[in-house]
């Protein structure tokens, strides 16, 4: 144990004591799927199909528009949700009757989304790449709400011009946040162009605040499908180590969804400040959730927690 | 390979065609005119009947305090304001609405952020983000932190001011600004967007913020915008391409780097600011202005 490793189990303590722990009834029990999945190239596509259908995600006749999360490249760790993923959600969604299918992104950090997509293998691997995918920060905007003192809130014509949004993200642990997962995925739905590279007023509005915030936003419209075959722990988003999960997560309700990935990642929900935030728009308390599939429970694996983010980890193991 | 369809078409054709009828540009053909496209476009076409046509859209643009929104409809100031500076003073259009700007891009500055938290004292015995929180650059957005982008643009636009407006207050902005850029310097000797040291571990930089970068050093010397440009000649090995290749190209020839240099793909996909650029870093490209009577 070095000096580290003793603060952040003072830090996890306090945490743990200052956490809010308030239990709140949702009314009713919101589904999520959750399934093992090993690799991403065994009958992925199958897997899906099933998850969808599972978590009762309705796509027939419907224009959708998937988010993945595209943030930067490196070949030596996990950071985006992987291409093959991608590329097989579009597939399960088309065989099931999905009116279109695009993709879009808005990455945080990179200012040239279409090299970055194209360096993260998401050409090689989605058919019709080029047509399919929109550059959410670059696309034309239109006002859906407001930041306080930071202006308006625009989000990308792209994604109001879809029936559902189908939030993609990576399973990661999350060097401000906690945990990035499906809510979290949609700062990049916010444009680029009108905030910057990073979109740092998202972080001056509150990183939690910025969250729900979108959530709030998108969620009436967004259902998730999280991949986390291999996600990411310790200094995520960006500079975290692979962790082999083995796991898809899917459901219709963004806090529930992302409370189940807490669950498999051995993290307390209760305790993620954003998810406290966002009770409004769905459970985290395990009670108001229909856990479908694969037990969360016995799926679990603690993902590494950066020292200031100890206090998160749920209890037990 | 190259998955953006290259094809022979030519990047002038291209942007020509995409002009739209209110004077400015879209990112990509068919959308809406932006204050960015529509900047680097004039840039590339200066001298051109259709920069004529750019600056007749900017300039009604211009918000009550001076400065430009990124987009016509969010009338909110923005780091958008640098580049229509930059493209007045070229263009020698010293004029009240330049001299706003100036006064408004002046004053602006990012926020003086907090020191680093006793939390982070104790965890990594330095900030949780390293940086000297004295050398304020600019924002993209009024009141938020400052970046290596906008930063770079400003001080871009204030030195192609400088002569005409004077003062000293825009000279110590540009200083700090330079002062900034190089702060920010990634231990690889490039830059990313703006943090090169993140919770006790180095960033890594990317070839598109170097090149910037090292046009915002322009005219500067020294052991620091040395092994920039040594990054940059080491990213433009790995064959960059895109809005990477297109900066790298600017970078080299403002700093009469010589380089093996190679044209940008161009196609109907491709972004308008990205093909701009490529025009404006062609051997006779505007990047010449851009540098000033040095080029």
């Amino acid at each position: 144990m070095n000096r580290r490793h003793w603060m952040a189990c003072g830090l996890a303590a306090a945490g743990a004591a200052c956490a809010r722990r308030g239990k709140r009834a949702w009314g009713r029990k919101e589904p999520v799927f959750v399934l093992r999945a090993e690799s991403y190239e065994k009958d992925l596509t199958g897997g899906i199909r099933r998850a969808v259908e599972a978590a009762g995600i309705a796509v027939r006749g419907k224009t959708v528009l998937l988010k993945p999360n595209l943030v930067e490249f490196s070949r030596a760790t996990a950071i985006n949700t992987h291409p093959v993923f991608v590329a097989s959600v579009m597939e399960a969604l088309l065989s099931m009757g999905a009116a279109q299918v695009r993709i879009g992104e808005g990455p945080g950090h990179r200012r040239d989304t279409w090299t970055l997509a194209e360096e993260a293998g998401y050409f090689d691997a989605v058919p019709g790449f080029e047509e399919r995918f929109v550059d959410l920060n670059r696309d034309d905007v239109e006002r859906v709400g407001d930041l306080g003192p930071w202006g308006p809130l625009w989000t990308p014509k792209a994604l109001l011009a879809a029936d559902l949004i189908i939030s993609l993200p990576k399973m990661k642990t999350h060097h401000w946040a906690g945990v990035t997962l499906s809510m979290k995925n949609l700062f990049g739905t916010v444009p680029g162009s009108l905030y910057g590279w990073p979109k740092n007023v998202l972080h001056h509005y509150g990183i939690d605040n910025a969250i729900v915030k979108l959530a709030e936003t998108h969620a009436a419209r967004t259902v998730a499908i999280v991949d986390g075959i291999v996600g990411m722990e310790g200094n995520g988003p960006i500079q975290g180590k692979p962790r082999a999960a083995g796991v898809i997560v899917a459901g219709t309700n963004l806090p529930a969804v992302d409370a189940t990935c807490c669950r498999l990642m051995g993290v307390d929900p209760a305790r993620v400040r954003s998810l406290e935030m966002a009770r409004h728009l769905g459970p985290v308390d395990a009670e108001w959730i229909e856990q479908r599939g694969e037990n969360p429970g016995q799926l679990r694996q603690d993902f590494e927690l950066m020292p200031m983010w100890a206090h998160l980890r749920a209890s037990g193991s | 390979m190259n998955r953006l369809k290259p094809r022979s078409t030519d990047a002038l054709a291209l942007l020509l065609a995409r002009q739209n009828a209110d004077g400015g540009w879209g990112f990509r053909a068919g959308q809406s005119s932006w204050l960015e496209p529509t900047a680097w476009a004039a840039l590339a076409l200066a001298g051109r009947r259709e920069m004529d046509r750019a600056m007749e859209w900017l300039g009604p643009l211009q918000t009550a305090s001076g400065a430009w929104p990124a987009h016509p409809e969010a009338r909110r100031e923005s780091w958008a304001t640098s580049l229509v500076i930059l493209l007045k003073s070229l263009r020698r259009e010293f004029d009240p609405q330049w001299r706003r700007a100036v006064d408004w891009l002046v004053a602006a500055q990012a926020p003086l952020l907090p020191d680093r938290s006793w939390l982070d004292r104790l965890l990594y015995r330095e900030a949780a983000v390293v940086f000297d929180r004295r050398l304020r650059g600019w924002p993209w957005t009024p009141g938020a932190a400052g970046w290596i982008e906008p930063t770079v643009h400003a001080v871009q636009a204030l030195e192609h001011s400088r002569e005409r407006h004077g003062g000293e207050a825009l000279q110590e902005r540009i200083e700090t600004g330079v002062s900034m850029i190089l702060d920010r310097q990634c231990r690889d000797g490039g830059w990313n967007y703006g943090n090169k040291r993140v919770l006790g571990e180095d960033l890594e930089s990317f070839p598109e913020c170097t090149a910037l970068a090292l046009i915002g050093l322009c005219g500067r010397k020294g052991p620091a915008v040395e092994r920039g440009m040594e990054r940059a000649l080491e990213d433009w090995r790995r064959g960059p391409r895109g809005l990477a290749q297109a900066l790298l190209r600017i970078a080299f020839r403002m700093h009469s780097v010589p380089f093996d240099d190679r044209p940008v793909e161009a196609s109907g996909r491709t972004e308008t600011t990205v093909l701009a650029l490529a025009l404006i870093g062609e051997p006779d490209g505007a990047w010449r202005l851009w540098k000033g009577g040095a080029a």
